[in-house]
């Protein structure tokens, strides 16, 4: 494996600026592709890949070999994948084994999965979609327009593109380094934090929860309205008091997102039909 | 109606064909284009919103999700437009579909294993040509599924629906009313669930302050927080640097 770590020594054809659109366009294959439980997204690295492994095979053996071996399992988040299929292209200008090829993306694509579900999946966004969300329900039509446009950019421009680019010209070294320098670790806790700090604003912003609820001693009594009292103790109490049930009920007694949807949808009807809520 | 049924089940088609990768998948958007298909852009973007932050933590992840947020999106704006439901109505229609389209969903994962076979005996013979021409196929196979589930959910479950909603009580509206109001805080529960730690507390209290206390957008929020986290960052790599704890 560190013999593909310089690709400036390889023998195939070099892969030029053009050829990278080409490449990204077939990585568009990866999702949902025919996506099955035992192979994921194996043949979108095949189909990725082709075009390189035609140009670089000396025998129709090798050709056999990289097709039996890329429809093998293969699963990643789809744009972290492209590092990976840089990688894999460098390796195979190098005419590396298709073993060692195989050997490092499976050892990969754990790791890769793991850093892109958690940063682009669930953080990046959400917080990119609950913005254009909050602008939709104040009747904006650029909302949506500034979701997809905002994470586009991100995610297919920046990480996709680039990424398989930096994947070809960095090598296995610099992704091994990348993983255990503990960057990579740094710049999500980074995005996480953000993402925090955004799900406590949309908490105040965009859950409505008020209480009609009049306490009354007889039936002359004025009464006291109890949303105003809730109000001075803590604007958003009920919202934040909601979210923190909702936050135990999934991530404490582990209960099914949907099954506390339908307890919330359940437990508003019957608050509200008592006046409650 | 019936061109209307086709071009909202076309975007689900589309939506599939291109997976969760081009987000075009998302509650947001689905409703949005779909309000746009049947003519209420307004009721569609409105709903796309509502769904869009109590969808906000779900996503298939290694073909596990516990919801199909995208079917039931499109299904339900294409029913409240077209019946004249608010926003309410199309999220207590949303979740029950959400987990009947998500079965369906699962089946056509399973079923797709049948093609993997042909796969690997073409792999055998090395025919890369066919494996990729094989691969360009998912496409239109995607769109079709996406199509199909759309469509006859249209087609077969409109009247039922209506009837549904017919006999429903003055007071079970308000309460989905008010429950669509409050079912956000189960989005943001699930975003927090994937990325919350004891040591993140102090900016969940700081965000929740500056939009309760200072009524401040989120977007401007965002930018904040990016601010005070760049200048965490920096300060961890510069005590790391001079060989602190980091």
């Amino acid at each position: 494996m560190s013999t593909a770590t310089k690709t400036a020594t390889s023998k195939g054809p070099r892969t030029t600026g053009k050829s990278w659109f080409h490449y990204y366009l077939r990585s568009l294959s990866i999702c949902p592709c025919w996506f099955s439980y035992d192979k994921m997204q194996a043949m979108s690295a095949l189909f990725t890949l082709a075009p390189v492994i035609k140009a670089n095979a000396r025998n129709k053996e090798e050709i056999i070999e990289a097709c039996k071996t890329n429809v093998q399992f293969f699963n990643t988040q789809p744009f972290m994948a492209n590092f990976i299929f840089g990688l894999c292209i460098a390796l195979i200008e190098n005419h590396e084994s298709q073993e060692a090829i195989q050997a490092i993306k499976v050892g990969l694509m754990g790791p890769f999965a793991g850093i892109g579900d958690s940063l682009l999946w669930f953080t990046v966004r959400p917080i990119l979609f609950s913005i254009g969300a909050g602008l939709a329900l104040q009747g904006n039509a650029f909302g949506p327009i500034f979701s997809l446009a905002s994470f586009w950019f991100i995610g297919q421009y920046i990480v996709r593109y680039h990424g398989m680019k930096l994947g070809y010209e960095q090598g296995t070294r610099f992704i091994e380094e990348f993983a255990e320098s503990g960057l990579m670790e740094e710049i999500t806790n980074a995005i996480s934090i953000v993402g925090v700090t955004v799900v406590g604003a949309l908490v105040a912003n965009w859950v409505r929860a008020s209480s009609p609820l009049v306490f009354k001693a007889s039936a002359e009594d004025a009464g006291m309205k109890l949303q105003p009292m809730l109000d001075m103790l803590m604007p958003k109490l009920l919202p934040a008091l909601f979210t923190g049930l909702a936050y135990w009920l999934l991530a404490k007694k582990k209960v099914h997102p949907v099954a506390v949807i339908l307890i919330f949808m359940v437990g508003a009807v019957v608050l509200s039909y008592f006046n409650i809520i | 109606m019936l061109i209307q049924a086709i071009l909202a089940s076309a975007w689900s088609g589309i939506a599939r064909a291109l997976g969760n990768q081009a987000s075009l998948e998302r509650p947001l958007i689905c409703s949005t284009v779909v309000g746009i298909i049947y003519g209420n852009f307004g009721l569609g973007l409105a709903i796309g919103g509502t769904l869009e932050l109590m969808w906000m933590g779900v996503e298939g992840i290694g073909g596990a999700s516990p919801a199909d947020v995208t079917v039931s999106s499109i299904f339900a704006t294409a029913m409240a437009c077209s019946h004249g439901y608010g926003v309410s109505e199309a999220v207590a229609l949303a979740v029950p579909v959400s987990l009947l389209g998500n079965v369906i969903k699962q089946m056509v994962t399973s079923a797709n294993s049948f093609f993997h076979r042909r796969f690997e005996a073409l792999a055998e013979k090395g025919d890369i040509d066919a494996l990729c021409k094989w691969t360009l196929w998912s496409t239109p196979y995607n769109f079709a599924v996406g199509f199909l589930i759309v469509f006859l959910g249209i087609q077969l479950g409109s009247d039922a629906v209506q009837a549904l909603f017919e006999s429903v009580p003055a007071w079970l509206t308000t309460g989905l009313g008010k429950a669509g109001g409050i079912l956000p805080a189960v989005g943001f529960a699930m975003v927090l669930r994937m990325m919350y730690k004891a040591e993140y507390l102090p900016f969940l209290a700081a965000g929740f302050v500056l939009g309760a206390y200072l009524n401040m957008p989120i977007l401007g929020v965002a930018i904040l927080g990016a601010a005070v986290s760049a200048v965490l960052f920096s300060i961890r790599q510069q005590i790391k640097r001079v060989g602190g704890q980091g």
